[in-house]
């Protein structure tokens, strides 16, 4: 009897670790050249919340997510505390409160340094690179 | 046109502006919204409709518009249709329709109809994909009173102050009125006493105040909201045994004096001494506020609520998959009730009433896809009167426990036996030299009418408790399939009444839905 429910507490231990298992991948976060402002862990908490809504400098920050499930979860835990579940139920409940609009979501990396390169005041975070990324009007930053 | 139809047309209005303005000036729109099909069984009695065969009397559509039509300008509008047993009837509605101008963080403005921020989970009550039960805590966020507690038209401010040491303090306070209606959730809970039916409700100025504090310890967060409404009801009053001694009354006024005079008259001759005599003793055994009354039934009562407040203080903690919550209520409500024809003072008992509940929940997403919750909630209609001792004490009240008939026998009786001595006790002090005798008052007596209806109360009305357990399987990110049980002991915020009080104290209710959103 024992037995079985040490077998059964293991077993839940691991599903439970496995649900909380967090990739190693890095992440690296690209703005557009416009932006200037210092960037921290709290930082990027508060404007991936949406509770900083513009740059030092006045201008309308705007925010995109990379659409890849092992990122986002990434991110979420790393910057936010969160999982991509309550990232999304956060973001759902912003919008159907009338609060603020689930960011737009891009699939490719190319994608995204086009769309960060042409929206001024613009952030997203990417899987890190290992190569080195040159791109016109958009600096790479890695939050320590 | 009601206030609920001018504001839905301003709504309708408010939705094709914003259309039209996208579409000039290109400007991008999000268009969004959720579908949910729920089923609802109770195993006996009845869960805010007829549910004891199963009812899938419960759906809620939603379709989301918004728009940033500058940097600091948001503007949305949610339509909802929805229904849940008796409530609802899929009219479509308002859910919420805004105007929003972010000054700064810290300060923004809102104007329109606007989700209440009362509690942690009040605003998301129609977004059921975003928690993990399917019914929210009924003590705090009773289904009943959604379509009143759900949003307020008015405007507010709100903010958010973000600072690294103190973690990051959300606020809101917004001022308005408040949506209720004549036959829904907030007067049926009014009405559950039995004693009277509405057909008026009216609430004042609402004002609602919140605040949210994410503590600068992960995952910990603390809240307080503050709802503060005024409330003017008017009601006709019904054949409920409370009122037998007030009918028994306006029935004596009415039938006795005649009766007394004539009497008097046949012995005396003297019809002056008749009338004095028959109006003195009617008003030494009727209440000179009964007195005054017509006898018509059923009257038209009114109440006056000076002060209708809910308090709620929230806590919250999540530790990566567990969030761990607990919230309590303070109700308090103080309130004049009279007779319109009259001011006769109908309160029963104290005119202040507080109730008191409370819930604790924990939720775990065990998989990515599956996730467990359970809460436990705690209602007390009167903090003051946990055993319900009030609705007790009703089931001893004389036209409770015996019939009509035989009390108004034996009214008659000690009528008879009353008049006469008084009748002589003045007889002997004006020396008229004439004794009444009970052959003389054998005739005197009280018809009755009407007959009364019996509910019979028990101590579990004066509370509601539940045991809840949930699973919450997100199958897809657009799609959530829900299961629940709820082990529920009480009927406070169930429709007893209906039953004439004859209603089991216990029940299991089992609930599903499946959401789909966009």
């Amino acid at each position: 009897m024992k037995k079985n429910t040490f077998s059964l507490a293991l077993i839940l231990l691991l599903i439970f670790m496995s649900a909380s298992d967090v990739s190693a991948e890095k992440i690296w976060f690209i703005v557009n050249k416009s932006v200037h402002d210092q960037l921290t862990k709290n930082v990027i908490k508060k404007i991936f919340l949406g509770r900083k809504s513009k740059w030092n400098n006045q201008e309308r920050i705007i925010f995109f997510t990379f659409d890849s499930t092992d990122i986002i979860q990434q991110f979420a835990r790393t910057y936010l505390g969160k999982s991509k579940q309550q990232f999304d139920n956060y973001w759902k409940r912003q919008l159907f409160t009338g609060k603020g609009s689930i960011p737009k979501s891009i699939k490719t990396l190319d994608e995204s340094f086009k769309i960060i390169s042409q929206t001024k005041g613009s952030i997203m975070f990417i899987p890190s690179q290992n190569h080195e990324i040159n791109h016109d009007n958009i600096r790479i930053i890695s939050i320590k | 046109m009601t206030l609920t139809k001018y504001s839905f047309f301003i709504g309708i209005l408010f939705f094709y502006t914003l259309m039209a303005a996208a579409y000039c000036d290109n400007i991008p729109v999000d268009i969004h919204g959720f579908l949910s099909q729920g089923f609802l069984q109770t195993d006996r009695g009845e869960y805010m409709g007829k549910s004891d065969d199963g009812t899938f009397k419960f759906n809620e559509i939603g379709l989301n518009v918004s728009s940033y039509l500058t940097d600091d300008i948001h503007l949305g509008i949610q339509l909802i249709s929805r229904k849940m047993g008796n409530c609802g009837e899929n009219n479509l509605q308002i859910d919420w329709a805004f105007a929003d101008y972010r000054w700064r963080d810290y300060l923004g403005f809102r104007f329109g109809k606007i989700q209440m921020p009362f509690g942690l989970y009040n605003e998301i009550r129609d977004i059921d994909m975003l928690r993990t039960a399917i019914l929210l805590p009924s003590c705090i966020y009773n289904e009943a009173w959604r379509e009143t507690f759900s949003a307020i038209e008015g405007v507010g401010i709100y903010g958010n102050i973000s600072e690294n040491e103190f973690g990051n303090i959300n606020y809101q306070a917004l001022a308005g009125t408040l949506n209720v209606s004549n036959d829904g959730g907030v007067a049926n809970y009014i009405e559950q006493t039995g004693m009277f039916d509405v057909y008026n409700l009216e609430l004042r100025k609402s004002f609602i105040t919140s605040i949210l504090w994410d503590l600068p310890i992960d995952g910990l967060s603390i809240g307080t909201s503050y709802l503060s409404t005024r409330m003017h009801e008017k009601s006709f009053t019904n054949d409920h045994f409370m009122y037998g001694p007030i009918r028994l009354g306006m029935d004596m006024a009415e039938q006795l004096p005649e009766q007394f005079n004539q009497v008097i008259a046949d012995k005396t001759g003297d019809r002056n001494t008749a009338t004095m005599i028959a109006n003195n003793f009617t008003s030494l055994i009727v209440p000179e506020n009964i007195q005054t009354l017509n006898n018509q039934w059923p009257k038209e009562s009114f109440k006056d609520f000076h002060t209708v407040g809910f308090w709620v203080l929230s806590f919250k903690y999540q530790w990566q998959d567990l969030i761990i919550s607990a919230e309590r209520m303070d109700f308090k409500m103080n309130y004049d009730w009279f007779l319109t024809e009259n001011g006769f003072d109908l309160r029963g008992r104290d005119n202040s009433f507080n109730s008191h509940s409370y819930y604790v929940s924990g939720t775990y997403r065990l998989l990515d896809w599956l996730e467990l919750g359970i809460y436990y909630t705690v209602y007390y209609q009167d903090e003051s009167d946990k055993n319900a001792e009030f609705y007790q004490a009703l089931n001893q009240m004389e036209f409770y426990q015996y019939p009509v008939e035989m009390i108004y026998l034996q009214t008659s009786q000690g009528i008879r036996q009353n008049f006469k001595d008084f009748a002589n006790d003045v007889f002997a002090q004006s020396g008229a030299g004439v004794t009444l005798s009970d052959e003389d008052v054998k005739d005197i007596q009280l018809i009755q009418d009407y007959e009364l209806e019996k509910i019979k109360y028990h101590d579990f009305n004066g509370w509601q408790k539940e045991l809840v357990v949930s699973v919450n399987m997100q199958l897809k990110p657009q799609w959530n399939l829900k299961l629940e049980g709820h082990f529920i002991d009480g009927v406070t915020f169930l429709d007893w009444t209906a039953n004439g009080g004859d209603i089991p104290r216990k029940r299991f209710l089992f609930a599903s839905k499946v959401t789909f959103n966009f």
